[in-house]
């Protein structure tokens, strides 16, 4: 198993270098410069691409921030937060977004198995169809109108939950984004349950279960459900980016200080060092989670570990 | 029993992440309120703070944070006058080009250093600083302090910089022209002083590695003087600032509000539902929302400095047609503006009847500039088809396409541009017209190029004076105004700025608005509006002070 794991993190490492690499390229392309103020002079600018180190070519700065990135540094920024080190205007955002992002997973993975549960119990009834309509929905409709819909109806007209962030009331702050973002994992995540849960009622194995006279209620939680969890981690990840993507926007109407906001305004001011560690950090995540879901395949499936030790 | 204990652990989790600020249930929270008596203002702002560091800043929104606790030699009235701040007096020589400002007795820093006159003369030397490069470093040469270029360009040392302070109280600025908008830019952030041993003790210098300066990071890293200091900074969220009990004005500032608290919201939408429930107390609409608001008792609108225009590219390699004057001249002609201000954009915006805009320079009579001059843009559609006609007989063609860029990073130069589509396609017809959208950055970097044809671009001024637009189309500016070459129109800005004109006040005016009916016979550029902004301010807030050419003062509002 740790040899798997270890395979496993180096490549990511490796993946995460080939990331930086394609973003730096990306980024050389983009259009315009950091220093967009139309009174700067041709002077000024030269001026300020060598304080910044930009008037190099791509390579040597490629090289150089690999390098420094490998000492923690980030580099500074040029727009957003003027000669901030950007290792220092992460920190806070990135909790906040990560906090946010899993309070809403976490919400819409409960409550998608919960809603899959009951729908595949009962299947091809109203509950089902119920179920079907509500991930229908959440799968349809983008994250921001149901941020917008929660910050004017139960932010606004009923006053239950703060319409903008406040560092002073975080918990009640969260509220609003985390529902908002919790609609899209929920109707995944229902889905995916419902279908497998069928599935897996129909198998052999559980009438086995059933005419040992297990209990209802253990037959499900414990036998059934287990194997059901297999397909559904699966999707986690891609549930993942579109939690990230579709953050920027909750966290843009909610005013939520997460980097969704920050890596957003970085890309439209060319602030590149900015715009590479957000989308690293972004990238970061999701590989950490691929990895985190491949080692829990072997925890939860025994079958799995085995075949891929033995490979 | 073990599905207990997950759902018990993802509960606990669940609680664990929401609960890590620690609740403080009910009760309005962020400002807006009067909670232990004390009287805060919030105001919504839609771009976050960049930098606190004010000779660095270029953007309105740090500017305003930094007039409200650092301060200059002066600051703007309400009425964009300059009134004395952290000097007392000032004596300006009989030629004007010296001035000598007397410092206040008694200032000082919040950290209960003497603020002195040595302060400004460092200030003004790190604003020219090479190793800086600041953006804004072109305003000393704008005001013709001795030696700003050749110390910029590192041809002679800081030190040689047309500034001193004879003793603590005494700074004295030496320029080699009179400039008569000089004292109002004394309010201008980048003019406020910096103590140079606090400064360095936070790791900056004149010469020294940027990254290693942590002056201005934090609200303990940098001094104040201002009527406010900048008590917390929470970063991407709020930044709040409080009465300064140090401040030399301390007892006029009583009335004021304790407590300013800058909230950034990127949605304009939520920003506004705040301001409805009572949380927010100033909030900047967007177009999109004015028709929703244009009936709360606390709707405003205010006119700004930035002139909008569109720029016809002469030297447009893909199309040589627009070197023809009178094509330039139907163009102008076919474009209604009052229906793109009263109609199109409705935010307060007004159509521009020149290449200056409206209630931002004043000449040597006091008169608005504009109301001196009139406008000199019209609509007139027959005469606009005239020149039509003569320009596609001169240029031996029927079909004539034009190219608009302009920029989607707001919403409004899109209705702008599409506006303006129609009307030439209505008013000259056989013209063929596209739009080219881009980001702003790419509009700039396509319009540096002179890669365009034409372009919908925009000017906010520096400073209260027209020269800050005229500039713009001297023949030595290389940028997107560079296809513009007139020797007549540089030679009256030259008289004007440097020459004979240049100290009698009247006879440079008169130069300016010369200048400015060239350059619009010339059909150099194209006027199209003057743009407002439409805004929520709570009737209960009173005392915040626009100001068109330079930074908006919200240093003594009052509430109730």
């Amino acid at each position: 198993m740790s040899k798997y794991i270890l395979k496993r993190v180096l490549i990511s490492l490796l993946t995460l270098l080939a990331i930086i690499f394609v973003l730096f390229l990306m980024l050389d392309y983009m259009p315009g410069s950091p220093f967009n103020d139309e009174k700067l002079n041709a002077a000024q600018k030269a001026l300020l691409y060598a304080k910044y180190g930009l008037d190099q070519p791509f390579i040597i700065r490629f090289f150089k921030y690999v390098a420094a990135v490998f000492k923690g540094d980030l580099g500074l920024s040029y727009v957003l937060n003027k000669n901030k080190p950007i290792s220092e205007m992460l920190a806070g955002p990135l909790g906040v977004s990560i906090r946010v992002g899993a309070l809403g997973m976490l919400l819409g993975t409960v409550l998608g198995l919960v809603l899959g549960i009951a729908a595949a119990l009962n299947h091809n009834s109203w509950v089902d169809s119920l179920c079907s309509v509500v991930s229908i929905l959440g799968v349809s409709v983008p994250a921001y109108v149901f941020a917008l819909l929660l910050a004017y109806f139960v932010g606004f007209k009923m006053g239950l939950i703060p319409i903008l962030y406040s560092s002073k009331n975080v918990a009640k702050s969260f509220i609003g984004p985390m529902i908002a973002l919790a609609m899209s994992p929920m109707a995944s995540v229902s889905r995916f349950t419902r279908s497998e849960m069928i599935d897996v009622l129909g198998s052999d194995y559980i009438l086995l279960v059933q005419a040992k006279g297990v209990k209802q209620s253990d037959l499900i939680l414990k036998h059934a459900l287990r194997n059901t969890l297999i397909p559904i981690i699966t999707i986690m990840g891609p549930i993942l980016v579109n939690l990230l993507t579709g953050s920027m926007v909750v966290e843009s109407v909610f005013g939520v200080p997460g980097i969704g906001t920050m890596m957003v305004t970085a890309i439209q001011s060319n602030d590149y060092n900015v715009t590479i560690a957000c989308a690293f950090t972004y990238s970061a995540m999701y590989i950490v989670m691929m990895l985190i879901i491949d080692i829990l395949y072997g925890v939860i499936d025994p079958r799995i570990r085995v075949a891929k030790e033995g490979s | 029993m073990s599905n207990f204990k997950k759902t018990l652990a993802a509960g606990l989790a669940l609680a664990l992440l929401a609960g890590c600020g620690g609740s403080n249930g009910g009760g309005s929270n962020n400002g807006g309120g009067e909670a232990d008596g004390k009287k805060t203002v919030t105001v919504a702002i839609n771009a976050d703070l960049n930098t606190m560091d004010h000779h660095v800043a270029t953007d309105g929104g740090s500017f305003v944070m930094q007039s409200l606790c650092i301060g200059g030699l002066v600051e703007l009235d309400a009425n964009a006058q300059p009134q004395a701040d952290l000097a007392e007096s000032w004596d300006v020589s009989e030629d004007g080009t010296v001035y000598t400002f007397h410092l206040r007795d008694g200032l000082k820093w919040s950290n209960g250093t003497p603020l002195t006159a040595k302060d400004f003369v460092y200030g003004w030397q790190r604003l020219d600083a090479p190793n800086l490069a600041s953006e804004y470093a072109f305003l000393l040469e704008t005001i013709c302090v001795k030696n700003a270029k050749a110390a910029f360009d590192g041809e002679v040392p800081l030190s040689e910089l047309g500034v001193s302070a004879p003793d603590d109280k005494t700074f004295v600025v030496e320029l080699t022209q009179p400039v008569g908008f000089f004292l109002g830019l004394m309010a201008f952030p980048s003019f406020f002083p910096l103590n140079q041993e606090f400064f360095e003790s936070m790791g900056g210098d004149l010469d020294a590695n940027v990254s290693e300066n942590q002056y201005s990071q934090a609200v303990d890293k940098m001094l104040y003087c201002g009527p406010y200091v900048f008590s917390n900074w929470e970063a991407n969220t709020a930044y709040t600032f409080t009465k300064n009990p140090d401040y030399w004005n301390a007892d006029a500032q009583k009335d004021c509000v304790d407590e300013i608290v800058f909230r950034f919201a990127k949605d304009a939408q939520s920003a506004a539902l705040s301001y409805q429930q009572g949380d927010i107390d100033v909030v900047t609409l967007t177009g999109d929302l004015v028709d929703q608001y244009k009936s709360d008792p606390g709707f405003t609108q205010r006119l700004q400095g930035y002139a909008w225009r569109l720029n016809v590219n002469q030297l447009c390699k893909s199309d040589e047609t627009f070197k023809n004057l009178n094509l330039r001249k139907a163009l102008s002609l076919s474009i209604n503006r009052e229906a793109i201000a009263n109609d199109v954009l409705k935010d307060g915006s007004i159509a521009a009847q020149g290449f200056i805009p409206r209630d931002f320079a004043y000449g040597p009579d006091g008169k608005d500039y504009r109301d001196t001059v009139g406008n000199l843009v019209e609509y007139d559609v027959a005469a606009a088809q005239e020149a039509y006609n003569k320009a596609k007989e001169e240029l031996g063609t029927d079909s004539i396409s034009v190219d608009i860029l302009y920029e989607t990073d707001s919403e409004a130069p899109g209705k702008v541009a599409e506006n303006i589509q129609a009307m030439w396609k209505e008013n000259l017809p056989g013209i063929e017209v596209n739009l080219a959208p881009k980001t702003k950055k790419e509009r700039l970097a396509l319009m540096n190029e002179l890669d365009y044809e034409v372009g919908l671009t925009r000017w906010g001024p520096d400073y209260a004076d027209p020269q800050t637009y005229l500039d713009l189309f001297k023949s030595d500016q290389t940028a997107y105004n560079g296809y513009y070459f007139n020797d007549a129109y540089d030679a009256l800005l030259n008289k004007a700025e440097t020459g004979e004109d240049a100290a009698n006040a009247e006879a440079r005016w008169a130069d300016l608005i010369e200048a400015e009916k060239l350059i619009l016979d010339d059909q150099g550029l194209i006027p199209v509006f003057q743009n407002g902004a439409a805004m929520l301010i709570n009737p209960e807030v009173k005392g915040i002070e626009f100001h068109n050419a330079g930074v908006d003062s919200y240093r003594h509002i009052t509430k109730g």
